[in-house]
């Protein structure tokens, strides 16, 4: 069990909720969602399984039983009784130790997850936390201060762990622009739009959030696109509003929308976009649907073997 | 190459594809939308996570690791859609709205603004058959068509930070329901006691793509009796 003592922006997700946007209910889920399955698979978890999303730190949680942990995903300085704690390596908190969250050093999301998962039942197939609904997590809602959240496994197994892997670092080492699949408005932008959407560093701004990312900039084009009837969109999806900002589509997008999509960011630069905190640059480069799924592929069939060769270690 | 040759097929990005007819809001497309869907249900049974229907497209998405965007789209451009047209079982709901000022705050401006009597708001409100095209925007809440055009009124230019479950307003050309509280910009005109999203249902929202709507008039007291809140 882990009490919230700081709740700061914290809430549970898992990878999210699907199959119900058609009855309206948007996906959720973990933004980072490579970040969210490192954090799992290091401790043998199915990916899965629910973890705490902690948005930017200021945020404190009390250990009441020891088990294992992973966090993952963005540096928010955490500690642990006022000692570092590793990023991305299993690590034994014992009861009553208090795990801190500082400043936000690189990144804006950090994962933690805890072997044998947090016991949160799911709702309509999915433990994630849809605030504005009010579903799953705990009571539909961001974490208080008080919360409890129990763990589905008592077992600690003893193990020594001497290693780490980089897994959901690299999503801001570098400064790798975010793919983007242009979409149908793209080529009702004039080339100059085009061209000054893929040459520009965009700042994220303040008003960003889980549903989406509104860039500060305005993009300046001779006629706008026209807007269209609403429709479904994705995670990634740009859209661009009459007044020229874009806004990046994130997890806790409604189903439909009705602003003109200029392109959607690929799966292999989710995460990078996750991590965008406000006020930092990202820039755009165009690839097509073919590359960009052979890209996240090639990724993917790393992250896979690792996940296998993690699933035998702990089983062994 | 069964797929009718008016939809086209393009990239949401890597893990989504939107078939697209074109653009109109008429119960036409919208059942052809909704057909597409069901076919889709029915022949592709893997990596298809969500299908979402609106007025003239149904966007499909899938598990990349399972599909590339070329290989679903082929699968997809061999759908008959047509075979499928009477997927939808022919459901009318019968919504019981109380169009009652105290409910409806906005009746009496809404009447003026269209220039009819407060009782012929009601009678034109509840006399038509809406159809819902889709669900979106939020949990249960339907995109219904069939507004009567002397009932159009823009939407307030502040909306109200909120409006309570169950509202019934109108918004432009547009008549729906509120499913939760919220903030809205609609001109309530009435409520129902009925709840339209319970995520212990199955499926959880009341209204569903394909059904008719009616509003049946109810007083104050068998609003009251209904369970609905003031």
């Amino acid at each position: 069990m882990l009490t919230v003592e700081k709740p700061g922006f914290s809430a549970i997700q898992d990878l999210g909720r699907n199959g119900y946007q058609n009855q309206g209910i948007g996906e959720s889920g973990a933004m980072d969602d490579l970040a969210a399955r490192t954090a799992n698979v290091l401790l043998g978890n199915p990916d899965n399984t629910a973890v705490i999303e902690i948005t930017l730190g200021a945020a404190a949680f009390r250990i009441v039983k020891t088990q294992w942990f992973a966090l993952t995903g963005a540096d928010l300085s955490a500690t642990v009784d006022d000692r570092p704690v590793p990023l991305c390596a299993p690590i034994l908190l014992e009861s009553g130790s208090l795990l801190r969250f500082g400043n936000a050093k690189r990144g804006c999301r950090a994962y933690l997850a805890v072997r044998g998962g947090f016991a949160v039942d799911p709702v309509l197939g999915s433990a994630s936390t849809d605030a504005s609904a009010g579903l799953g997590g705990v009571d539909g809602r961001w974490l208080r201060r008080g919360d409890t959240l129990a763990f589905r496994s008592e077992a600690v197994p003893a193990r020594r762990i001497r290693w780490h892997t980089c897994w959901a670092n690299p999503a801001f080492e570098d400064d790798e622009p975010l793919w983007l699949i242009p979409g149908p408005a793209w080529p009702e932008l004039d080339t100059d739009a085009q061209r000054e959407c893929l040459a520009r560093t965009w700042t994220v701004g303040k008003d960003s959030d889980r549903m989406g990312l509104r860039l500060v900039q305005s993009l300046a084009t001779a006629r706008a696109p026209a807007p269209v009837l609403s429709t479904g969109v994705a995670f990634g999806s740009v859209q661009l509003p009459p007044d020229g900002r874009p806004i990046i589509l994130a997890a806790d997008r409604q189903t439909t929308g009705g602003y003109p999509i200029i392109g959607t960011v690929a799966t292999v630069s989710h995460p990078r976009l996750a991590q965008c905190r406000p006020g930092d640059g990202l820039r755009f480069a165009v690839i097509d649907v073919a590359q960009a799924q052979t890209l996240w592929r090639a990724r993917e069939r790393r992250f896979r073997d690792w996940q296998e060769h993690m699933m035998r270690w702990w089983r062994d | 190459m069964a797929l009718p040759a008016d939809i086209r097929i393009d990239a949401l990005g890597d893990s989504a594809l939107v078939l697209r007819l074109p653009a109109a809001i008429d119960e036409a497309t919208n059942e052809r939308v909704h057909a597409l869907a069901a076919w889709i249900a029915a022949n592709i049974r893997h990596g298809i996570l969500d299908l979402v229907p609106a007025y003239h497209t149904l966007t499909v998405h899938y598990h990349p690791w399972r599909y590339g965007f070329e290989e679903l789209a082929e699968r997809i451009r061999a759908a008959e859609p047509e075979t499928v047209q009477a997927a939808f079982r022919a459901r009318t709901v019968s919504i019981p709205v109380c169009y009652d000022p105290r409910l409806g705050p906005d009746l009496p401006a809404l009447a003026a603004h269209c220039r009819l009597s407060e009782d012929e708001v009601v009678r034109r409100h509840s006399g038509a058959d809406y159809r819902v095209f889709f669900l979106g925007f939020k949990p249960g809440f339907a995109y219904l068509g069939g507004l009567h055009a002397s009932l159009y009124m823009p939407r307030h230019d502040t909306p109200r930070l909120r409006v309570p479950a169950g509202a019934v307003g109108i918004g432009g050309a547009q008549t729906g329901i509120y499913p939760d509280s919220s903030p809205g910009g609609w001109q309530l005109i009435g409520r129902t006691p009925l709840r339209l999203f319970d995520p212990e249902q199955t499926p959880p929202s009341l209204l569903q793509a394909g059904d008719h709507v009616r509003f049946e008039p109810i007083d104050f007291d068998a609003y009251r009796e209904l369970g609905g809140q003031c």
